[in-house]
C-alpha cells in the first residue's frame, strides 16, 4: 500500500528532492491553475474614509509575511486626487496602524471624505501578503457607531459583479465607489429591498474617480456630497425596508471597480450603522454562506447584553431559492447542530428570516450555515446580532462555505482593557485542525487546535497571555505584549473559518450603550510549499527505536490554492496527510500516517527515511517529500571511556579493600559509541582465577535508561586486606537490553582494580 | 531549616548535628505537602511517588509485598497535600498504609506478618569516610549478607549509575534495622527513595544482590522515572500471578 501510493504520487506529480539531507522541497500541484492569479504587485483599496460630523478613520493592518515589508498608505480626495501618502514599515507577522485624521493634518488637507488605496512595496510582495481595514468610529453624540470596510484586492479576477446583503433598512444604503482603472467606467446599482421597489441606478466614473451616492432609490440627484447629513442616525419612525441587497456592477475590466456601503439598522434601542462589505459573485464557489461566533443571548466576553441573531437573505437570481438557517452550539458537551428555519426566497427578492428563540453558547461558540441549491453567488446572507443594552450590531461578512482561502490574519489590540477573541469553526464533516498564529515582531506563538465537526472555538488573546500559556513549541507570549497579528489556517481549504472579535473595554460605558464589538476577517490562502523534518539526521540500533521524528510543513501565501509556491508566511502546523517511508535498515515503528513517527532499527547500515506531506484541494494537491539520513549500527562491545574517582573502600567492619569509579559506554561494530536509547545494562560478575583475596560473594548491577556514557563503580572488600598483595581476578559479562555485549577481566587487589586493562 | 534563637539552642542543635547525620533535602513534615500546582498521571503508583517526590524533595521509603502499586494507576492533577492523595491512591491499592518516619514518608503493608530482612538489625554500620549514596547503600548490603553469615570471606563487584556528587557520612550507627538506616541514608542525602524490589521475609536466604534500590533525587527526573519503570516490571516479574 505504501510503495503504490507513492508510485502513483511520482507519476502525476513533479518531486524535487535532494540527498541526503533535505530540508526543503516543494512540488507542483498536479491540476493546472484554472481560476489562479499570477503573481502581481498587490493594490488594496478602501473606497470610503470619512473625517467629519464627529467620525473618524483608522486604517489597521497586518504583514502575514514571516520577513519585514514597507507598504504605501494613499489617501484621495473626493475627485480622486491624491492627497497625501505614508510608507508603513511593518516587521514579521505584525499589525501597524494609521489615524486617517493624522494623514490629513499632515498634508493640510481639509478633505472630509474620499478613499484610501494601500500598495505594498512590489519588490518584496508578490502575494496578498498584507491585509486591512478601515474602521470609522463615532464621537459624541455618535459614541458606539461604527463602520468596518475591510479593504478589497485592485485586480481580483471575478464576474465584476460586486454584491451584499442586510437588514432592517431604515434609511437608503450610502454607497462608495472607486474606479480603478485606467478609463473611465459606468457603474450600475441594483437594490431590491423586502419592503420597497427595486431600483436601478448608473454612474459615470472617470478614470480613478470616486463617487458616493445613495442607493435604493429613484431620484436622479442620488450623490451624497456632505458625508455629515447621512450620519445622522434617521428618526425612530423611518420606515423599516427590511431586508435587503445591493447589487454594484462596472462596466471595466473585473477587478477595477471596488464598492463599499453603509445603511442605518433599525432596532428598538434606535438606528444603529451597519456595514456592507461587497463580494465579487463570481468568487463564490457554493450557495452556502458561513456565519463564525455570532453571539446569540448572553455573552461572557460581551457583558451586560443580550444577542439576538437576525437574519436577512437577498436573491439575485432569476428563480426562487430555497434556503436553509443551520445553527451550531457548542456546549461542554459537544457541537449541536441543528436546522432552525427553512425559507423559500422569491426571485430578485429580500426577506428577513424569523429564526425560533435560540439557545447560544455564552462563550461565543455559536455558528450558522445559510444553505441552498442556488447558484454560487446568487443568494446573499446577512447574520447580525443586536444586543441590548450595551452592545449594538455585532456583524460580520459571510464566508462562500467552499472558498479558496484556507485561513485569514487579523489585527489585535489589549490596550485600555481591550480584548480579542479569535473565532473558529469547523464546518467540514469531519475533525480538522486550525493552525494559530499570533505574532508581534519577533514573536512567534503556534499552536494547532483540532475541531470536531461542526464545532466553534473561542480564544481569547488576553487569557492566553495573561495564563502564559505554551504554545506548541513550549514558547510564551510575553506579558508586556499588547498588540500583534494573529493568524490561522486550515491544511486545506474549504474546512473552516476563522474571523477576529475586537472587544472594547466594558469601562467605556455599559450605561451609554456604546461598547463595540468589530469583526476582522480578512482571509489569505496558505499553500504547502516545503517540509522538513526533525531532526534531519538520525543514528539508532539495530533493534532500538529513534526518539520521536516530526515532518513540518513550510507555509506560504500564495495567490490561489492551485499554486504550490508564494511567499514565506511560517513553517509549523497539523492537519496534511503523511506517509513515511524508509530507505535502510529500519521501519516506520507504528502509525506511519501521523505528523509524527519512530522508527526501529532492522539491521545495520544507512539510508534515509522520508514523510510525504500533502494538501489537497478539489483535485490538485500540493507536495512536499523532506529526507533525512538513516544510521543504523549494532551495539557490540563495552569500552572504557575514563576514570571518576578511586580510593580506599567503605568496608564492613573487620574487612578493607578499594573502590574505583569508572566510566564506560557501548561501542558498535566498528568500535565508535552506539547511539542506543534507554537501554538497560547489566552485567554479571563470577569470581575467577586467581581468588587471592578470598571472595565468596559477589554483586553486579543493573541500571535501565542508559543513552550514552554511564558509571560503573567497582569495589573489593576482603578480611585479607589491607595486608595482603593478592589479587582476585573477577568476569564481568556485560548485556544491553539482553543484546551481549562481551566479558571483560577486572583485576581487584587491596590497593587497585584494573578494568580490562585499564 | 530550622534557625537557633540563642546560644542555649544553638549548643543544642551542636550536640544533635554530632550524634545524628545532617538532614539531606528531605523536607521535614512531609505529609503536610501540598505543591500549588500539581500535574502527575503514571502509569503506576509508584511513579507518581517517585515525581511527586523528586519535584517537592519528599523522601519515601516504600516496602513493596505485592504487585499491586506497580500495576495501578495515579491521576494526581488536583492540589492537594500528600498525605490526601496517598490515602486517595492507597484507597485503591488496600493493604497498604503510609506515615511519617521522621523526614520519610513510609508506605508498608498495613499487616504486619512475618518477619523481614528489612528488620534485621546491624550489629554496627559504620563508615569512616564520606562516600556516594550507592557505596554507602552497598556497605549497608553486606553487612546485612555478613548478619546473615557472619564468615563471608569477602566481596567484590559494582554497582551501576548513582550520583558521585550525593555524599554522605561518615556514619556510625550500631543495632539499627535495615529499615531504619535505609531512612537514614536517603534523609542524609540531597533527597531520594528506597523501595523493596524482591521478596525479601527473613525465611529467605539473601540473593547476591540488594533487594532494594535507591533512587537519588540529584540524578534528572526522567532518568529517576526510567529506572522507576524497570523496578516495576521487576516488581510484575516477582510477584506476577504466575510467581509463588
Amino acid at each position: 500500500m505504501l510503495i503504490s501510493s507513492i508510485t502513483r504520487s511520482i507519476s502525476t506529480v513533479l518531486v524535487i528532492s535532494t540527498f541526503p539531507s533535505t530540508l526543503f522541497c516543494q512540488t507542483r500541484a498536479q491540476k493546472p491553475a484554472i481560476d489562479s492569479m499570477s503573481e502581481m504587485p498587490e493594490v488594496l483599496v478602501a473606497p470610503l474614509f470619512v473625517e467629519t460630523a464627529g467620525f473618524t478613520s483608522t486604517i489597521a493592518m497586518v504583514n502575514e509575511l514571516n520577513f519585514a515589508v514597507t507598504a504605501q498608505v494613499v489617501l484621495f480626495d473626493r475627485h480622486g486626487v491624491q492627497i497625501t501618502s505614508q510608507t508603513i514599515a511593518f516587521p514579521a507577522h505584525s499589525r501597524e496602524a494609521v489615524l486617517v485624521g493624522d494623514l490629513l493634518r499632515q498634508a493640510n488637507s481639509a478633505e472630509t471624505m474620499g478613499s484610501v488605496e494601500v500598495l505594498p512595496d512590489p519588490a518584496k510582495v508578490v502575494t496578498m501578503a498584507i491585509a486591512a481595514q478601515l474602521s470609522i468610529d463615532g464621537s459624541g453624540a455618535s459614541l458606539g457607531q461604527h463602520i468596518e470596510e475591510e479593504f478589497l484586492m485592485v485586480g481580483m479576477p471575478g464576474s465584476g459583479v460586486l454584491r451584499s446583503a442586510g437588514g432592517s433598512l431604515v434609511s437608503n444604503p450610502v454607497v462608495a465607489l472607486k474606479n480603478t482603472a485606467a478609463a473611465a467606467q459606468t457603474a450600475t446599482i441594483s437594490c431590491i429591498t423586502e419592503n420597497g421597489a427595486a431600483t436601478q441606478q448608473q454612474v459615470q466614473l472617470v478614470a480613478g474617480g470616486w463617487a458616493l451616492l445613495s442607493a435604493c432609490t429613484s431620484s436622479s440627484d442620488a450623490a451624497v456630497t456632505l458625508i455629515g447629513d447621512v450620519l445622522v442616525s434617521p428618526d425612530q419612525a423611518a420606515t423599516d425596508l427590511g431586508a435587503f441587497g445591493v447589487s454594484v456592477a462596472g462596466s471595466g475590466k473585473p477587478g477595477t471597480l471596488a464598492a463599499f456601503s453603509f445603511s442605518w439598522h433599525g432596532a428598538a434601542r434606535g438606528a444603529m450603522l451597519s456595514s456592507q462589505n461587497f463580494v465579487d459573485a463570481g468568487t463564490f464557489r457554493s450557495g452556502n454562506t458561513v456565519f463564525t461566533g455570532v453571539p446569540v443571548g448572553a455573552a461572557t466576553y460581551l457583558p451586560g447584553a443580550f444577542f439576538t441573531p437576525q437574519v436577512a437573505l437577498a436573491n439575485f437570481g432569476a428563480k426562487p431559492v430555497n434556503a436553509t438557517v443551520l445553527f451550531s452550539r457548542t456546549t461542554g458537551s459537544g457541537p449541536e447542530p441543528s436546522n432552525v428555519a427553512t425559507v423559500s426566497v422569491p426571485a430578485m427578492s429580500s426577506q428577513t428570516i424569523a429564526l425560533p428563540l435560540l439557545t447560544g453558547d455564552p462563550g461565543l461558540r455559536n455558528s450558522f450555515i445559510v444553505q441552498s441549491a442556488a447558484a454560487p453567488g446568487t443568494l446573499f446572507a446577512n447574520v447580525a446580532a443586536v444586543g441590548a443594552p450595551g452592545f449594538g450590531l455585532v456583524e460580520q461578512i459571510g464566508k462562500d462555505e467552499q472558498t479558496t482561502a484556507n485561513g485569514g490574519g487579523h489585527p489585535w489590540d489589549l490596550t485600555g482593557g481591550q480584548d480579542a477573541v479569535l473565532l473558529l469553526f469547523n464546518h467540514s464533516a469531519v475533525a480538522k485542525y486550525f493552525n494559530v498564529k499570533i505574532g508581534s515582531g519577533g514573536v512567534l506563538w503556534q499552536q494547532p487546535y483540532l475541531l470536531p465537526p461542526m464545532e466553534t472555538q473561542a480564544i481569547s488573546i488576553r487569557e492566553l497571555i495573561a495564563g502564559q500559556i505554551k504554545d506548541h513549541d513550549g514558547k510564551l507570549l510575553p506579558q508586556s505584549l499588547e498588540r500583534g497579528e494573529i493568524g490561522w489556517f486550515n491544511a486545506n481549504p474549504a474546512e473552516g473559518k476563522g474571523r477576529l472579535m475586537q472587544i472594547d473595554p466594558a469601562s467605556q460605558t455599559v450605561a451609554a450603550n456604546t461598547r463595540v464589538a468589530r469583526n476582522f476577517s480578512c482571509s489569505y490562502t496558505y499553500v504547502l510549499c516545503g517540509a522538513s523534518i526533525s531532526p534531519d539526521s538520525i543514528a539508532l540500533t539495530d533493534g532500538g527505536s529513534s526518539g520521536t521524528l516530526e515532518v513540518s510543513p513550510a507555509v506560504c501565501l500564495s495567490v490561489s490554492p492551485f499554486n504550490c509556491s508564494g511567499q514565506s508566511s511560517s513553517y509549523g502546523g497539523l492537519g496534511y496527510t503523511y506517509e513515511w517511508g524508509v530507505n535502510g535498515p529500519a521501519e516506520v515503528s507504528g502509525p506511519y500516517t501521523d505528523s509524527t513517527a519512530i522508527l526501529q532499527g532492522t539491521g545495520v547500515g544507512t539510508g534515509y527515511f522520508s514523510c510525504m506531506v500533502t494538501s489537497q484541494y478539489d483535485g490538485s494537491y500540493c507536495q512536499a517529500n523532506p529526507q533525512a539520513t538513516l544510521i543504523v549500527t549494532k551495539p557490540t562491545a563495552v569500552a572504557y571511556v575514563g576514570q571518576n574517582a578511586q580510593g580506599a573502600a567503605n568496608c564492613p567492619a573487620g574487612q578493607s579493600g578499594f573502590s574505583r569509579q569508572i566510566t564506560l559506554q557501548v561501542v558498535d561494530q566498528n568500535g565508535n559509541p552506539s547511539p542506543i536509547q534507554n537501554f538497560t545494562m547489566t552485567d554479571i560478575i563470577t569470581v575467577g582465577s586467581p581468588n587471592g583475596l578470598g571472595i565468596t560473594g559477589t554483586q553486579s548491577g543493573s541500571l535501565s535508561g542508559v543513552s550514552g556514557p554511564f558509571l560503573d563503580s567497582l569495589y573489593v572488600c576482603s578480611s585479607a586486606c589491607p595486608a595482603s598483595s593478592n589479587s582476585t581476578t573477577g568476569l564481568q559479562t556485560w548485556t544491553g537490553n539482553l543484546l551481549p555485549l562481551g566479558t571483560y577481566n577486572v583485576v581487584y587487589k587491596c590497593n587497585s582494580i584494573t578494568w580490562s586493562g585499564h | 531549616m530550622t534557625r537557633g534563637t540563642g546560644g542555649a539552642a544553638a549548643i543544642a542543635m551542636v550536640l544533635l548535628a554530632a550524634s545524628t547525620p545532617a538532614a539531606g533535602q528531605c523536607i521535614a513534615h512531609p505529609l503536610a505537602e501540598a505543591p500549588g500546582k500539581i500535574g502527575i498521571r503514571t502509569a503506576s503508583v509508584l511513579e507518581a511517588l517517585v515525581d511527586f517526590g523528586q519535584t517537592n524533595s519528599v523522601c519515601f521509603g516504600i516496602e513493596v509485598m505485592d504487585e499491586r502499586l506497580a500495576t495501578t494507576g495515579a491521576d494526581w492533577r488536583q492540589a492537594a497535600p500528600l498525605k490526601d492523595l496517598l490515602h486517595s491512591a492507597l484507597s485503591n491499592v488496600e493493604e497498604y498504609r503510609f506515615h511519617a518516619r521522621d523526614r520519610v514518608v513510609s508506605i508498608s503493608p498495613a499487616r504486619v506478618g512475618a518477619p523481614t530482612w528489612l528488620d534485621a538489625k546491624i550489629p554496627e554500620f559504620s563508615a569512616a569516610r564520606r562516600g556516594d549514596v550507592q557505596s554507602i547503600n552497598n556497605l549497608l548490603f553486606m553487612d546485612l549478607v555478613l548478619v546473615e553469615n557472619p564468615r563471608h570471606g569477602g566481596f567484590a563487584g559494582d554497582y551501576l549509575g548513582g550520583d558521585p556528587q550525593d555524599q554522605i557520612g561518615p556514619l556510625n550507627e550500631r543495632d539499627k534495622s535495615v529499615r531504619s538506616l535505609l531512612d537514614l541514608i536517603v534523609a542524609s542525602s540531597k533527597g531520594g527513595l528506597w523501595i523493596t524490589v524482591g521478596r525479601y521475609d527473613r525465611s529467605r536466604a539473601l540473593s547476591s544482590q540488594p533487594f532494594w534500590q535507591v533512587l537519588e533525587y540529584s540524578q534528572p527526573l526522567p532518568a529517576n522515572l526510567s529506572r522507576m519503570r524497570g523496578i516495576v516490571r521487576e516488581i510484575q516479574s516477582a510477584f506476577g500471578s504466575q510467581q509463588p
